[in-house]
């Protein structure tokens, strides 16, 4: 008879995570729904339910430990045991160890999914290396750290309970891809758009689908504004322009609880309106308009995605629109729309990484002399990683030394990290260069081993990612893994066995899970099967502002802290300025300016391989205006070229109506299982300048052309 | 009349003369890599090629033409001390043909006629209209047309239905109009073997969609059963997310909402479609919320669509096109809630 099971388990696919049912049938997966009693928002495209179906079942996958037999890159592999890639690796890495020092070695990360984070990071500070790499220097911590420096917590949310009279969606598209670092969801800000009390700003290039069953997009919000990519901190600084200067806040509140209004006012006293339209495209009277209702309508709330944190500028951007959140006191007071929130009590990534290691991090300290980059990244090295750009610099440059092992687990560098071919030129620099993955990938192609990955739902595991939402999932079992898949944690287990650094690890993964969730009380085993899901507390109260844990213990307009890090207090409008500058500039070569979007099919560069997925997105596609694509020449459906400075890339127009003229929204990730020539990165650059306190590098906001390419028949 | 048309000419010919007089309607997935038409989605068509005419069923259905979300209805302006109301709802300047709307849809418009039938904008779009049905090739995965006598064929509602027959389509027309049509030279007269083809396609259709759902038991069972303990599992499941009736081609509820600038001295009005799923659905004046309990509000769509309407209207109001199933997060299937009771 057959055997139909269903399990609760949550979706790792965006930032939402919502909880899933996976309905497994002899052993197969065939259904995938919402995770009922759990919270889910579930895009309308169910993109986590083909996702999880079609890639647990997918023919496509690794399952076998594999080493190279030709040349580097040639797609030539012989299968071989996972005690054969174990020793192989840990013999490498001991001899790097013993020849360079450890910090030759270097761990390659990509976002966290499962566990395979914390481990890696343990992993990294037990071997004695500093030299983490993560996408951190242009996902979240921009977004999250200018949160921690203004308002002293990373953890802060919406408070969609509280009915939100004004609601501002900067730079996330909602719908498909997450509900902003703050948590929207969606499902309450539909309620939210039909009950008519609620004001709705949307601020993005893209008229975004707001409620994909409904049709509605952008252009019916109340406010639809299209800033020039890059110019967003300069439209933030704008907004707080006018509220300043018509006296729009709270004296008291201002007052009371915020330092440094006096050095904000003197700041925008340093610029006009004028200059902000000018520089943002953005009309005045909008600007202003928008900004009167942010100053005026309560409870207002500012979310944004990680679509800002694409320029050398990124962290003084981020703090421009936390500014702005702190001078309307939309945090932590009875009227505000954002709230902080105590996360679960568990053993966060950073305790993995450091508490119990202190002994290691004393013996291998993670300063600036040992690491890629050295002090080039004030925030970047409090947050333990290094910027993805600093990697390929070091591997080409050969300083401050050419590192000789890369282990990546689950990311494909060669098509996220600025500049692909700067990146693979890169990357075939390793001695030893070791990626997990699930599928090949452009990044696997010029590995030396490949170990075959499991995906999350293969395996139990405890999901705690973005840690800055403050929740705690547990993702169980629903299926085997393909073949010899192994979780990643796993991987990194048994390494650290096979180099000497058994006693920092576990005897298997389920006791390190237990470890994880230890200050909660709990094993695994309880928490899986009793729990499953753990959520922030909210600090709202109705009576009191509930204050602020920062330094001062008030909102921090102006941030003494950060002149330590040598980062200016202050978001400044002639820095904010920057990302608008050099090749951002618009020529007569180059006379549009390209941003791009994450597709809303597949999740960033990965699964591109998934037939599911491929059905709903086959082709790369660039957005334009009609009206300037028809003064180019062009039709909907035409295959375009868009050429920076950098490269040109091709994609399928479509036109978009409402969209700024001067704007060419190209689609981010492509470049696996065909389409080679559609990689977003060919258009942008490694090298500096970049943001000096996160590491960000200029992804978005280049000057282009676009001109017609040919049509290859797809 | 029944007629036939080479796909090929059907793409060029008929495609081109439609063109030259009406806007073209249809189904396409043209936008590539946008969510907006990961599904297949009624959209304007400039060129054959971005017709899909194979699709199986849409996310948004064919309402958002008729009855627009987010349709402005007139704009106020503070001029002095006076107010001036601008009509900002607009009339169709072109004639529109809607291309290859299943047998489902077209007994959606049906509905949508009964609500709206004496809106004149409303009744002008639908008379602007000239509908080129398509019958489904296979069942769709959820749908149960064949349950509540909208598919696989349909007898009316249409100005010209047409069958896939392979090479061709079979065309049938239904009112005078796709009469006219079929006099235009490329459609040539259908051979008993076109007949006969026709009526195989829609016999399969219909085999794959036996046994799906049996209305006549489930408006008995909704008669009896209001307070049976099943609607607390299904209601358990439901997020109120209101996807079902955004998606629903019968689904007609809306609300009136205001969009004013911050300092109200204009402001527009707006129809925004509205979910019955929703708490503020039913509140009332004086906080009195008629159905404030999910459950209740589970139950009423369902009694609305197969009880309610069936009285008052003589037929249930469901369409049986399946999206509600497709596209609700949890898979709520009306059917299963249905032959579970
Ligand atoms: S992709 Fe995002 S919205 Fe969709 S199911 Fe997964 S977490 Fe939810
Ligand atoms: S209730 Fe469901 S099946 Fe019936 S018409 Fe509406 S969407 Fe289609
Ligand atoms: S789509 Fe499903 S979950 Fe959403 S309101 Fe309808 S029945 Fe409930």
């Amino acid at each position: 008879m057959a055997t139909r099971k269903e399990h609760i388990t949550f979706c790792h696919i965006c930032g939402n995570h919502c909880a899933l049912t996976a309905v497994v049938e002899n052993g197969k997966l065939v259904e995938v729904k919402a995770g009922a009693g759990y919270p889910a928002n579930m895009c309308s495209i169910q993109k986590g339910a083909d996702h999880l179906i079609g890639t647990v079942n997918s023919p496509d996958r690794l399952t076998k430990p594999l080493r190279r037999v030709g040349e580097k890159g040639s797609g030539k592999w012989e299968e071989i045991s996972w005690d054969e890639a174990l020793d192989t690796i840990a013999e490498k890495l001991i001899d790097v160890k013993e020849k360079f020092g450890p910090e030759y070695v270097i761990m390659v990360l990509g976002e966290p999914k499962g566990m395979e984070f914390p481990f890696a990071q343990r992993f990294a500070t037990a071997f004695g290396t500093p030299n983490t790499i993560t996408p951190g220097n242009y996902c979240g911590v921009q977004s999250t750290e200018a949160l921690r420096y203004t308002f002293g917590s990373r953890y802060i949310r919406a408070r969609m309970e509280g009915n939100p009279g004004l609601v501002t969606i900067w730079g996330s598209n909602i719908a498909h891809t997450g509900g902003t670092f703050s948590q929207i969801g969606r499902n309450d800000l539909n309620r939210l758009i039909v009950g008519g009390d609620t004001k709705l700003v949307v601020i993005d290039p893209k008229n975004i689908e707001l409620w994909p069953e409904k049709g509605m997009h952008a252009a019916d919000a109340d406010y639809w504004l299209r800033p020039r990519p890059s110019s967003d901190g300069i439209l933030a600084m704008g907004f707080i322009k006018v509220i300043i200067d018509e006296k729009l806040y709270d004296p008291d509140y201002i007052e009371k609880w915020t330092v440094g209004f006096e050095e904000l006012r003197q700041e925008v006293a340093t610029f006009t309106l004028e200059e902000v339209e000018k520089l943002t495209w953005v009309p005045k009277k909008d600007i202003q308009e928008v900004a009167r209702l942010m100053a005026t309508v309560k409870p207002a709330l500012i979310g944004n995605g990680n679509s800002l944190e694409g320029n050398i500028e990124a962290f003084q951007m981020a703090r421009a629109l936390a500014v702005l959140r702190g001078l309307i006191g939309s945090v932590n007071t009875p009227y505000g729309g954002l709230v902080d929130q105590i996360p679960p009590n568990y053993y966060p990534p950073g305790a993995f990484m450091m508490s119990d290691l202190k002994e290691k991090l004393k013996e291998y300290p993670r300063t600036p002399e040992r690491t890629i980059g050295g002090s080039d990244f004030s925030i970047a090295a409090k947050f333990g990683y290094v910027p993805t750009q600093a990697l390929v610099d070091a591997l080409l440059t050969e300083k401050p030394y050419l590192p000789k092992v890369g282990l990546t687990f689950v990311n494909n560098p060669l098509l996220t990290y600025a500049d692909s071919i700067a990146t693979e030129e890169a990357f075939k620099k390793f001695e030893l260069l070791v990626v997990s993955e699930l599928f090949h990938t452009a990044t696997t192609r010029i590995a030396d081993i490949v170990l075959p990955a499991a995906v999350l739902s293969e395996y139990d595991g405890i999901a705690y990612w973005p840690a800055w939402f403050g929740n705690l999932r547990a993702n169980v079992k629903v299926v085997d893994p393909p073949g010899e898949a192994w979780p990643d944690h796993k991987m990194v287990n048994e390494l650290a066995k096979r180099v000497g650094l058994g006693q920092y690890f576990w005897e298997d993964e389920i006791m390190a899970m237990d470890y994880m969730l230890e200050p909660l009380g709990m094993t695994w085993e309880y928490f899986r099967d009793n729990v499953r899901y753990l959520h922030g507390e909210s600090l709202y109260d109705p009576e009191k502002v509930i204050g602020y844990n920062t330094r001062s213990g008030k909102v921090q307009l102006y941030c003494e802290e950060l002149a330590k890090s040598k980062v200016d207090p202050l978001p400044r409008f002639k820095d904010l300025v920057k990302p608008l500058m050099g090749p951002c500039e618009i020529t007569e070569s180059y006379p549009f300016i390209m941003t791009n979007y994450k597709s809303e099919v597949f999740m960033l560069s990965g699964y591109r391989g998934v037939k599911e997925l491929r059905i709903k997105s086959p082709t790369p596609t660039v957005y334009m205006n009609p009206d300037a694509a028809k003064e180019q020449g062009f039709k909907d459906g035409d295959w375009i070229y868009i050429e920076t400075f950098k490269g040109r890339i091709r994609q399928k127009l479509a036109l978009q109506p409402g969209m700024h003229p001067k704007v060419v929204n190209v689609e981010f990730g492509w470049g696996d299982y065909g389409y080679e020539d559609a990689n977003n990165n060919l258009l942008t650059e490694y090298s500096r300048p970049w943001d000096t306190a996160t590491g960000c590098l200029t992804l978005r906001g280049l000057a282009c052309k676009v001109y017609l390419a040919p049509d290859e028949g797809e | 009349m029944d007629k036939v048309i080479r796909k090929h000419d059907f793409l060029k010919l008929l495609f081109a003369d439609l063109k030259e007089k009406y806007h073209i309607i249809g189904p396409t997935r043209k936008g590539g890599g946008t969510s907006t038409y990961a599904y297949p989605t009624f959209d304007d068509i400039d060129r054959a090629i971005d017709l899909e005419m194979g699709y199986t069923t849409t996310m948004g259905s064919l309402k958002k033409l008729y009855f627009p979300d987010n349709e402005a209805l007139y704009q106020y302006q503070r001029v002095g001390t006076e107010v001036e109301l601008v009509n900002l709802r607009q009339a169709w300047d072109k004639e529109k043909v809607i291309l290859g709307l299943h047998p489902c849809d077209i007994s959606a418009l049906a509905v949508l006629d009964k609500v709206f039938g004496l809106d004149q904008y409303y009744t002008d779009k639908r008379n602007k209209s000239l509908i080129i049905g398509l019958t489904c090739d296979s069942a769709c995965s959820r749908g149960f047309c064949s349950s509540v006598n909208s598919g696989p064929d349909a007898q009316s509602g249409f100005d010209l239905l047409l069958t896939d027959i392979g090479d061709g389509y079979f065309c049938r027309s239904g009112s005078e109009r796709g009469e006219r049509l079929l006099s235009l030279e490329y459609f040539k007269a259908a051979a008993p073997e076109d007949i006969q083809a026709r009526a195989k396609k829609l016999q399969k259709t219909e085999d794959e969609l036996k046994g799906r759902f049996s209305l006549d038991e489930v408006t008995s069972a909704l008669a009896e059963k209001y307070n049976d303990s099943l609607w607390d599992e299904f209601a358990d499941k439901c997020y109120t997310c209101g996807a079902c009736n955004m998606v629903c081609p019968t689904c007609t509820c809306f609300t009136i909402n205001e969009k004013a600038k911050g300092d109200h001295s204009q402001g527009k009005r707006v129809v925004v479609w509205d979910s019955c799923h929703f708490e503020r659905f039913a509140q009332m004046a004086g906080n009195f919320n008629l159905r404030e309990e999910k459950k209740s509000r589970f139950k009423h769509r369902i009694y609305d669509k197969f009880h309610f309407s069936l009285v008052r209207q003589g037929k249930v109001s469901c369409v049986g096109c399946g999206r509600c199933a497709d596209f609700c997060p949890s898979h709520i299937d009306i059917r299963e809630a249905m032959s579970r009771l």
